[in-house]
């Protein structure tokens, strides 16, 4: 049952006090302001940040968002500054959602909100104000209407035809700071929050007469290629077209993925660009993860959506762009500042399938790059070497035997090898993807490549000190390497004895090899089948255990 | 009454073991679609057959009942569309399973995001899960393959104006 006699006026102070402690910062206040002018079709927004005198390092007194948009009549503005805007006004597009922006941003950082405005049939300028100090003495919300024009609004208005001011003014003490400071969080978070506006739309942001620079924490317009043949160098795709993730199939709400792999900073070390490099993308902790927009206005920068930890190094040059646009409002959970938001359960099931490949490429790309550098370098051992360090000491000087069936006599088969090297290194033919690798582990028995072809764990080959033994090289790209060689301890007797047991077939394969070449296809099958096989038992039966299709 | 199962297949051959992907997908009395991959022994056929157990219940019966507010007595009408990728020969065989499920995994989201597409009249909700290692998502010949049958696919589901 509702009471009538319960009815009784908002508490209009406390309701005021909430709205404006909902969590602004400076920055993200003036953004919100700046949302409505493009919403209104500007294409040149002046931010200009005035301080209690002229000096740089003087706190703010005043800050004035001027822009070129279409503006509004009396009735408009009224709107504008009236709690809860009423929702019809905002089009489809619209990057308002609850009609408290203003508001709520503007008395936030200030005790007056300031609009001065004009559209294109409006004879003159209107000017309207919403002050606190005026409603508490009303004690309910007012708007203070069709106010004289001052000198300082007319010097503001000079060569204006249509668009809208507006004036924050009497700062509170939380929004305080020093005036260079706020330059300089304003036309970063400028920069990145409109990016799209002005690098789509031609939109151009100012503030105090500087110019903001767009800036794509995905750097959309460098992607040069597809992940497949990342090197380290250039920004590259995941996929090769964005994908829709649905949240609602009844009303089409869906959110639209890209992926990109950014470069690599420390591959730029030897040029000296790494600093460059990092500075240029931005290469922090802070910055890894998802930057979901709006219509086109990033609303969260670098969330982590809980899908991975921030702390993953291996992350640092992974982003994700999720675009959402209006209809997705009433499927996720985005508060009045639009700076934070919750996805439906299902959709973070989908998102996680479709993620997590990427994001363990992403990994095993920064290794793979990691592993580059080193070699690029030729200084460093490999973690990978220092894993086979151990196994190599030890077999070293380890040789294929020919053993006699008849009377069981055992004896070195090198010099039968020797005599047949040419026709072993022209069978075993190195890829040259790999040969700048292995030359610099010339001494070695057990050599580790980034990757070999066909998808083999293991190869034989010649090799080692005399350059006439019987090498080894194992894949680091194969699973097994990945989930069983590098779980183990560097130079572990497992280590070793895994090390023996794939040059001991490298060895068998060889030994037959340079005798009969007519065994040379069974073994490579054999090498081509276990290593397939293992590579399905690791990938599906080591990762997956709740993985339930095909486990009936 | 006697409980009665109508059984069709378009033409013989569903039931030889080729690798294949399929779509399993109901519009009674709500609209899902699960996406997967298999080379079971039976064929596709010998698939489904798994998916929609009761006793002991089916991927795809428990994902149902795990997505739907009816209970599984009013699924009708379950429907398979099979995609033989026997010509390919990067499929075949159990030690070709991690590109199978690349290809699944295409083909799951590539379904998913068209249910968004304008076209689509009867809204169905995706409800297979995909896992994958990432290898060979990114290889060029799987992703036209899977482009070529997401084509087909969607001319024979029966959600959108594309449907023939």
């Amino acid at each position: 049952m509702i009471k009538e006699e319960r009815r009784k006026d908002l508490p209009i102070i406390r309701v005021m006090t909430g709205i404006r402690n909902m969590g602004y910062t400076l920055e993200s206040a003036i953004l919100d302001i700046v949302d409505n002018s493009i919403v209104a079709g500007a294409k040149k927004v002046n931010i200009i940040i005035q301080a209690e005198d002229k000096t740089l390092k003087q706190s703010i007194r005043r800050i004035i968002i001027d822009d070129d948009g279409k503006g509004m009549n009396t009735d408009q503005i009224y709107n504008a500054l009236e709690l809860g805007s009423s929702e019809s006004l905002y089009e489809n597009n619209s990057l308002s959602k609850y009609g408290f922006g203003l508001k709520s941003a503007g008395f936030s950082q200030a005790n007056t909100i300031i609009v001065i405005s004009k559209t294109e049939t409006c004879e003159n300028w209107h000017k309207s104000m919403v002050k606190w100090d005026l409603i508490k003495t009303h004690n309910r919300y007012v708007v203070d209407e069709e106010l004289e024009l001052d000198a300082n609004d007319i010097t503001l208005l000079e060569n204006k035809k249509t668009g809208t001011i507006v004036i924050l003014d009497e700062l509170t003490k939380v929004s305080k700071v020093k005036k260079d400071v706020a330059i300089k969080k304003i036309s970063e978070k400028c920069a990145i929050t409109f990016h799209r506006f002005m690098e789509d739309d031609g939109l151009e942001i100012k503030v105090n007469e500087k110019n903001v620079e767009p800036y794509d924490p995905l750097f959309c317009n460098e992607i040069a290629e597809n992940m497949i043949d990342y090197n380290g160098r250039k920004v590259c795709k995941y996929f090769d077209d964005d994908y829709s993730l649905v949240l609602n199939s009844k009303n089409k709400s869906k959110a639209i993925i890209r992926a990109v792999l950014l470069p690599n900073p420390p591959l730029f070390e030897k040029e000296g660009l790494q600093k460059k490099i990092n500075s240029k993308y931005q290469i922090k902790q802070k910055n890894i993860g998802f930057y979901i927009y709006r219509n086109k206005r990033l609303i969260v920068e670098a969330t982590t959506l809980s899908l991975f930890s921030r702390s993953e190094p291996r992350l640092l040059a992974s982003r994700i762009r999720i675009d959402l646009d209006s209809l997705c409002d009433d499927e996720i959970n985005l508060d009045v500042k639009k700076t934070s938001l919750v996805f439906p359960e299902r959709f973070m099931e989908q998102l996680r399938d479709l993620l997590n490949p990427y994001l363990k490429r992403s990994k095993d790309l920064w290794d793979e790059m990691k592993i580059r550098k080193v070699n690029n370098d030729q200084e460093i051992a490999t973690d990978s070497d220092s894993l086979h360090k151990r196994s190599n000491e030890m077999l070293k000087s380890i040789s294929p035997v020919v053993v006699d069936p008849q009377t069981g006599n055992i004896e070195p088969m090198q010099g039968y090898m020797e005599a047949h090297i040419d026709n072993l290194k022209e069978k075993y033919n190195i890829d040259d993807s790999i040969i700048d690798e292995i030359r610099k582990k010339n001494s070695q028995r057990v050599i580790t490549v980034s990757e070999l072809p066909k998808g083999m764990l293991w190869a034989p080959n010649i090799g080692g000190e005399n350059s006439s033994q019987v090498v080894v090289h194992l894949s680091r790209q194969h699973p097994f390497y990945e989930k069983v060689y590098k779980k183990l301890e560097d130079g572990c007797d497992a280590v070793v004895i895994l090390d023996a047991l794939f040059l001991n077939m490298a060895m068998a394969e060889m030994g037959i090899n340079c005798g009969d070449s007519k065994y040379e296809k069974i073994f490579a099958k054999l090498r081509q089948s276990v290593s397939h096989q293992l590579e399905n038992f690791i990938d599906l039966e080591m990762d997956d255990e709740d993985y339930d299709d095909e486990n009936l | 009454m006697m409980k009665t199962y109508r059984i069709a297949v378009s033409q013989p051959g569903a039931s030889e073991r080729y690798p294949y992907v399929y779509i399993l997908y109901t519009v009674n009395p709500e609209a899902f679609v699960y996406v997967g991959e298999t080379e079971d022994l039976n064929g596709a056929i010998g698939r489904l057959a798994g998916h929609i157990k009761l006793n002991n219940p089916g991927t795809f019966i428990k994902k149902f009942m795990e997505n739907s507010n009816y209970d599984v007595s009013c699924l009708k009408d379950i429907r398979m569309i099979a995609f033989d990728i026997s010509e390919h020969e990067i499929f075949t065989g159990e030690i070709n399973k991690t590109r199978r499920r690349a290809l699944e995994y295409l083909l799951h989201f590539k379904i998913l995001g068209f249910s968004c597409d304008d076209s689509v009249k009867i809204p169905y909700t995706v409800v297979s899960h995909v896992q994958t290692q990432e290898r060979f998502i990114s290889d060029r010949k799987i992703n036209d393959i899977c482009n070529e049958i997401f084509k087909e696919a969607i001319q024979l589901l029966p959600y959108s104006e594309e449907c023939q």
